[in-house]
């Protein structure tokens, strides 16, 4: 390849693609700008005066004075770095042993609590996380109750995860249980921007069928009508005949289809009743 | 023979542009003297080098002094052609189509659509056998339509068997088939169709500034080739008047010819040799309706220049745009 050619390539790439340079280029600054504010934010103060004082109300008595104390402390610091509400909640309560009823009360039990006693950082129903963990003999587990910025970026997955870390060893410790909670929403909350790993995906897929389509090349294709080189356009028909020779009929029994039910589903996120959106799970024991 | 101009005594050309003769040298139209020449077909009538020619050449270019020479004895006599369509579109026209037709084709290799690369075409006027058929074709078969409905818990099949007859004349007229060697049958059944109304009765002047060959093979040869387009469109033909059936089975055809007669004819091709890599990527141009033929050779380099390129930016992009909004 000479010198003049290899030019002319690397001139048609730059051509080719300027405008994604230019893209990139912007996008490069807005990123750096936003970088270096987002590094020189100072700590917002606490936006909602109205919330109650109390973060724990051990219902269900499995914490010691002491404990209780010790957790509130660390809800105090947690809170000052994540800027959201840290609620615990422990009750001995039946709530119905069906997981539909089961669900369905912890869900607006932990809501409503969360929404009655004005929770939320930075505005009334704002930024927090609540956990209704109940103790109730064959109706025990916890309901993680998500809302604001938490609703927004926790995933079901999260929750999941924050709920693992307190079934861990809930029964034999509760104090570490919670002690864990705290620390798995801080931890997820920590001002971490989660990593998009599908923004590593969509560039494969993208590169990918840009090469697909890029390699097909136009190719020509036999356009010769049948008529091409009939002169006139149409043979001329001597003889055209379709005659029914024979009919005949098969009869076959079908009985008829017996119809089934489908089933249901549980969406993620859902109103409270006092209209606050909430997100949230639940694990059983 | 040359073609000569009276102005200036360069060699006079077929323009396709202006439809005429027109001498590149001095500008002139219609200026053309035609000088026939006799004796060794090897040597240039213009400046006496040394003219390669092949056993079936009846135009070529003189490598040394570019001119157009045409043989009289292969154009004349027995190789005299019936028919010819003229060069309907120029080199630079040809050009045109092909970087608008390729544009689009970014792994091509950089120098696919150049200049000095395209400039290599030649247009060739390749000879072709053009057989007119008269025949008469019978064909039975029976088809069955199939009705199905239900009434309550029975499932009713209703089968009609009917008796398919057909018996048609077609003529067809000038189903060409190329008697080259040098040109690809495919490629040449490619570039079908052309447009018989620019059929002309032949004339040595629209062959100035092209190549050609006269029949590398008898009609007869050819006719094989023919025959079978033919026959494929009187069945198809035959195909399109039965309808309605949800299954055909045939039961007789019989295909009779009545009359033949053959013609020969030069229809008009641009080539486009490419070579990349060492292998050759023909490119073939109607030269009448510029159907193009060809596969664009893939620049691997270019491919993965361009597809690393584009996921790195996209990822970068996705990046920072995520980074910077979740920062705000």
């Amino acid at each position: 390849m000479s010198k003049e050619i290899q030019r002319e390539a690397v001139k048609q790439f730059l051509r080719y693609f300027r405008i994604w340079f230019i893209i990139l280029g912007i996008l490069f600054v807005l990123w750096a700008v936003t970088g270096i504010s987002y590094l020189m934010k100072e700590p917002s103060v606490r936006g909602n005066q109205s919330a109650s004082a109390e973060r724990v109300y051990d219902h269900a008595d499995v914490l010691t004075e002491q404990e209780e104390e010790k957790l509130r402390q660390l809800i105090k610091e947690a809170e000052e770095k994540i800027r959201c509400d840290i609620v615990l909640v422990t009750i001995n309560k039946q709530v119905g042993s069906s997981d539909y009823e089961w669900e369905k009360n912890m869900r607006n039990l932990a809501d409503d609590f969360y929404d009655q006693n004005n929770y939320g950082y930075d505005k009334l129903h704002g930024d927090g996380v609540l956990l209704l963990d109940n103790w109730y003999e064959g109706q025990g587990g916890g309901w993680l109750s998500t809302c604001g910025r938490v609703y927004e970026q926790f995933s079901n997955g999260d929750i999941d995860d924050v709920l693992q870390a307190v079934y861990y060893e809930v029964e034999e410790n509760p104090y570490k249980a919670y002690c864990a909670y705290i620390e798995a929403v801080s931890y997820k909350m920590n001002g971490e921007i989660p990593f998009p790993g599908i923004f590593l995906l969509i560039p494969v897929i993208v590169m990918f069928v840009f090469v697909a389509v890029k390699m097909k090349s136009p190719v020509g294709k036999d356009t010769v009508a049948v008529n091409e080189y009939v002169a006139g356009g149409r043979p001329e028909f001597r003889a055209q005949s379709d005659q029914l020779v024979n009919k005949f009929v098969t009869r076959r029994h079908i009985p008829k289809p017996s119809s089934s039910g489908g089933g249901g589903g549980r969406g993620g996120s859902h109103m409270s009743s006092g209209g606050v959106r909430h997100g949230g799970g639940g694990m059983r024991r | 023979m040359i073609f000569q101009c009276k102005n200036c005594g360069g060699n006079v050309i077929y323009s396709p542009e202006k439809k005429g003769m027109y001498c590149p040298f001095c500008d002139s139209e219609k200026s053309e003297q035609r000088k026939d020449t006799e004796g060794d077909i090897h040597i240039c009538p213009n400046c006496s080098g040394e003219v390669p020619v092949e056993e079936y050449t009846s135009a070529t270019q003189c490598p040394y002094c570019d001119n157009y020479i045409i043989f009289n004895e292969r154009v004349e006599g027995a190789f005299a052609p019936d028919y010819m369509i003229p060069f309907q579109y120029s080199k630079d026209m040809v050009k045109k189509l092909m970087r608008e037709k390729f544009k689009r084709c970014t792994f091509a290799p950089t120098d696919f659509l150049s200049e000095v690369q395209l400039n290599t075409m030649e247009g060739d006027y390749v000879p072709f056998w053009l057989h007119d058929y008269d025949v008469n074709y019978t064909y039975r078969g029976e088809g069955r339509k199939v009705r199905v409905w239900t009434t309550g818990e029975t499932q009713y099949t209703e089968t009609s068997v009917f008796d398919i007859y057909r018996d048609v004349n077609v003529s067809f007229e000038k189903v060409p088939a190329d008697a080259s060697m040098k040109m690809p049958d495919e490629i040449m059944d490619l570039m079908e169709p052309y447009r018989y109304e620019q059929l002309e009765p032949f004339k040595p002047e629209y062959m100035s500034g092209f190549l050609a060959e006269r029949y590398n093979y008898a009609a007869e040869e050819m006719q094989v080739r023919s025959r079978q387009k033919m026959e494929e469109d009187t069945v198809n033909l035959v195909k399109q008047s039965i309808t309605g059936y949800g299954t055909i089975s045939d039961r007789e055809k019989s295909l009779k010819v009545n009359s033949l007669k053959a013609n020969y004819g030069l229809l008009p091709v641009w080539k486009y040799d490419y070579q990349y890599k060492n292998k050759d990527y023909p490119f073939y141009i109607n030269g009448q309706t510029a159907k193009i033929v060809g596969k664009v050779p893939v620049s691997a380099g270019k491919v993965w220049a361009y597809g690393a390129t584009l996921w790195g930016v996209l990822t970068g992009i996705l990046l920072f745009a995520y980074y910077a909004f979740m920062m705000l």
